[in-house]
């Protein structure tokens, strides 16, 4: 570690699988500490989808994302610095972390250009001039308080070919260093570059290399998880995986699926993001570890089973399919009580990698899983090959 | 079930108790009382774990027949009660037609029905049907079918007209009611109507003062929905008088809707018992919280509402009320408030919810204290302080405005 000061984040190895890459550890942040490997619920705008902060502790959620381009625009950082940060303002006690804004914009507006200095952009608001540039990002985050920041980096649709990705690449690199040199509370938080570099094995391999050389606490694997094919999605991960050093934190951003988050975690990635659960929960539908079900359907109008049988959380405990079937899509409480289930669902999923991979039977465990998803055995060859390169045959 | 009641003099505010009901005996609840407003089976935006936080005391909820109407089938084929298949079996329920919160449509009559207006449309509801959809429901109190679509523009026709129906269902409904052995431990009770027809109201009354019931619901003086709020008490006082004069004391008597504080009050002072919370619901649907229960003295809330739809809260790090003891003000602040109400957020309605209804359950507790110490009137007169000058702020803010304007236009 680092001779200066304490460090914002001490992660910390306690077990690894001997047949994958998986790994179960802690990381100490300055307001939680977080097990990994983790999934994250996003909580864009400083809520996450009408759940309170008790109920998210109840949840056992020990780290939530915040979105800066959101919450930059609304309430605005004056606001947020009024209040002493994002975790005062919204009263969460546990760990924060926030993107750049760099994504939302590419993928918000239409009019977002990039440039060497930053991204320039039309206010949705009153049309003016705006420019995000790497140090505003890491100001606005420095003002935001997260526990972890993420670097702004240039965003490229993650099937773009040709030259546009090896540059992004390297202006990614070059954003990086602006980043680290504006970033003004070091003790309190982390910058984690993002490797890029499309689905190009080359690029993201030179990334990898590159940012390794900084004196950060962990690192982002960006770009993926835009429509790619899974066969290029995994084969990025693992490599990936592959460079960058074995004792920080790796985080695979916006992924989400029960699949992709055990498949990722035996390719030795520690954290995850993605609106899925919560934005699911909206339209109707809960997780399941066999899929999701869609309570919409008049299939479910005279289930009196609760969602899942073996699920533990509140809704699960209280309310039947059948009852969930009749006020989904039209009380805001049916949208709470599935958001309440998809994230303890995601929370228990994490769980239990965590624990095989600490009681060494991980490769098992997935097993078992794929088998319970696949009672035919019709894999999908993704999935038999990406678990094939870590050792693991399923039965 | 049993209301008991020490009060001798009709038409003033007392204390009442409502003990031995059969589905949750130890259950009792001190009268007037505020039933917890439920839509769908559920306190509008909190799920149960979140209301079970923002009270732990027995609540009695009041259900509407028409956001749950949709659940009959699915309740009668799994032969499951209401209070079971929504998951609030710990809570006693009180079921009447129409949502209070939410406007009635008037008219579309025909004899021998009431139409019901849910969510998927009108339906046709004859006393046959009520009565089953009862016994599938098996509600710990319910109004007995009846013609309520009468306000303070009804014809004398329409009065008599619904007086005269509501007795024929509700000769109906006792019939079925009292040979039910589903509904063993349900209580049924009448509805008065007679809209603002003094006469008319006598009818009801009389019909209904003779029948083995535990109490009335007083009805038919509005359509229900947001706009009763707007109702001045002196539009209604006198007909509630009346009416509760020719009633038995020692009876329970329901007021359902979203009467705003004050006319509750002069409610209670006429002796009216049981009242529900459709007035804080609708409060925050407006991104409003309550805030008439502030102490002028120490407190900077100087009217009965703060709206978060105004941008002054945007940077106020205080809570809705400083010494308000709920989760949302113990916990979170005007400002973030005010961002989740600007964003849409459903968060906000969520912590809204939770500081009006705790604010309106207070509100009955402070209440029923100053019943007991016979100080409702003194109590009455600060409240209604706290209403006036939401309205002298009103109109200072209004005065500035045409100020400002007329200065621009200089």
């Amino acid at each position: 570690m680092l001779q200066q000061g304490k460090s914002p984040l001490l992660f910390e190895i306690f077990y690894e699988c001997k047949t994958t890459k998986a790994r179960a550890g802690r990381m100490a942040l300055v307001h939680h500490h977080v097990n990994t490997p983790v999934f994250m619920p996003v909580g864009t705008q400083g809520t996450l989808k009408g759940l309170l902060p008790q109920q998210l502790e109840q949840l056992d959620c020990q780290i939530i994302l915040g979105n800066t381009y959101h919450l930059g625009t609304r309430p605005g950082i004056n606001i947020l610095e009024k209040a002493g940060g994002l975790h005062k303002f919204m009263n969460w006690k546990r760990a924060l972390l926030t993107d750049s804004g760099g994504f939302q914009m590419v993928s918000l507006l239409e009019l977002a250009k990039i440039t060497e200095e930053g991204v320039k952009f039309k206010s949705p608001y009153n049309e003016s001039d705006c420019m995000l540039t790497p140090e505003h990002s890491i100001q606005i985050q420095n003002i935001i308080g997260a526990d972890i920041m993420m670097q702004l980096d240039d965003v490229v649709k993650t099937t773009t070919t040709g030259p546009r990705v090896e540059e992004a690449m390297h202006r990614t690199i070059r954003w990086l260093d602006r980043c680290l040199k504006a970033h003004q509370r070091l003790n309190e938080q982390s910058i984690f570059p993002i490797v890029q570099g499309g689905l190009d094995s080359k690029l993201r391999s030179e990334c990898a290399n590159q940012l390794i050389k900084r004196e950060v606490n962990g690192y982002a694997v960006g770009g993926l998880s835009g429509g790619e094919s899974k066969n290029d999605f995994w084969k990025m991960v693992h490599l990936t995986t592959n460079i960058l050093p074995k004792n920080k934190p790796r985080y695979l951003m916006g992924v989400g699926f029960a699949t992709d988050l055990i498949i990722c975690s035996a390719l030795g990635i520690d954290m995850f993001d993605c609106v899925f659960p919560t934005r699911t929960a909206r339209f109707g539908c809960a997780l399941v570890r066999t899929g999701q079900l869609n309570l919409r359907q008049i299939q479910y109008r005279k289930d009196m089973r609760p969602i899942d049988e073996s699920c533990e959380c509140s809704t699960c405990k209280i309310h039947t399919r059948a009852y969930l079937h009749h006020i989904v899509t039209v009380e805001t409480v049916a949208c709470h009580l599935l958001s309440v289930h998809n994230i303890a669902f995601q929370m228990k999923l994490m769980k239990d990698i965590r624990q095989s991979i600490q009681e060494q039977r991980f490769p098992e465990f997935i097993q078992q899983y794929m088998l319970d998803l696949f009672p035919n055995k019709e894999y999908p060859s993704w999935i038999v090959d990406a678990l094939e390169t870590v050792n693991v045959t399923l039965l | 079930m049993k209301f008991t009641t020490n009060s001798i003099k009709s038409c003033a505010a007392r204390i009442g108790l409502l003990t031995e009901f059969e589905r949750i005996p130890n259950s009792t609840f001190e009268t007037p009382l505020v039933l917890v407003y439920t839509k769908g089976g559920c306190v509008p935006h909190l799920t149960k774990d979140v209301f079970k936080m923002l009270t732990s005391s027995p609540q009695m909820l009041s259900v509407s027949l028409s956001s749950t109407y949709l659940m009959q089938e699915t309740m009668k084929d799994c032969n499951i009660n209401f209070a079971n298949f929504v998951g609030m079996k710990e809570y006693i329920n009180f079921l009447t037609i129409h949502d209070p919160a939410s406007t009635t449509p008037s008219g579309f009559r025909e004899p021998g029905i009431i139409p019901l207006w849910t969510r998927c449309g009108k339906y046709a509801i004859t006393v046959d049907k009520y009565m089953d959809i009862i016994e599938t429901f098996k509600p710990d109190m319910y109004v007995a079918l009846c013609d309520g679509d009468t306000n303070i523009d009804s014809s004398r026709k329409r009065i008599s007209k619904s007086v005269e129906s509501s007795m024929t269902f509700f000769e109906q409904c006792f019939i079925k009611h009292s040979s039910s052995e589903a509904l063993k431990s349900s209580e049924i009770l009448g509805a008065i109507e007679g809209g603002y027809d003094k006469d008319a109201r006598t009818v009801s009354i009389n019909y209904l003062k003779t029948k083995p019931l535990i109490g009335y619901v007083i009805d038919g003086l509005h359509n229900n929905g947001s706009h009763v709020k707007d109702i001045p008490s002196k539009q209604i006082k006198d007909i509630i008088e009346h009416t509760i004069n020719l009633l038995p004391t020692e009876k329970l008597k329901v007021s359902m809707g979203c009467w705003n504080p004050l006319t509750v009050l002069e409610l209670i002072e006429l002796g009216v018992d049981i009242f529900d919370t459709t007035y804080p619901y609708v409060i925050t649907e407006n991104l409003e919280a309550l805030t008439f229960l502030c102490d002028r003295d120490n407190c900077n809330n100087m009217g009965h509402i703060i709206s978060f739809t105004e941008g002054r809260y945007a940077d106020d790090f205080s809570p809705i009320c400083s010494h308000c003891e709920c989760l949302t003000c113990k916990n979170h602040t005007k400002a973030y408030l005010h961002h989740l109400c600007n964003v849409k957020e459903l968060l906000g309605k969520v912590l809204l919810m939770i500081h009006n209804v705790h604010q309106y359950l207070e509100f009955f507790k402070i209440i029923r204290e100053n019943i007991k110490r016979d100080t409702l009137d003194d109590y009455k007169k600060k409240i209604n302080l706290k209403f006036k000058q939401n309205n002298v702020i009103q109109a200072e803010e209004e005065f500035t405005c045409t100020k400002d304007t007329k200065l621009t236009s200089l």
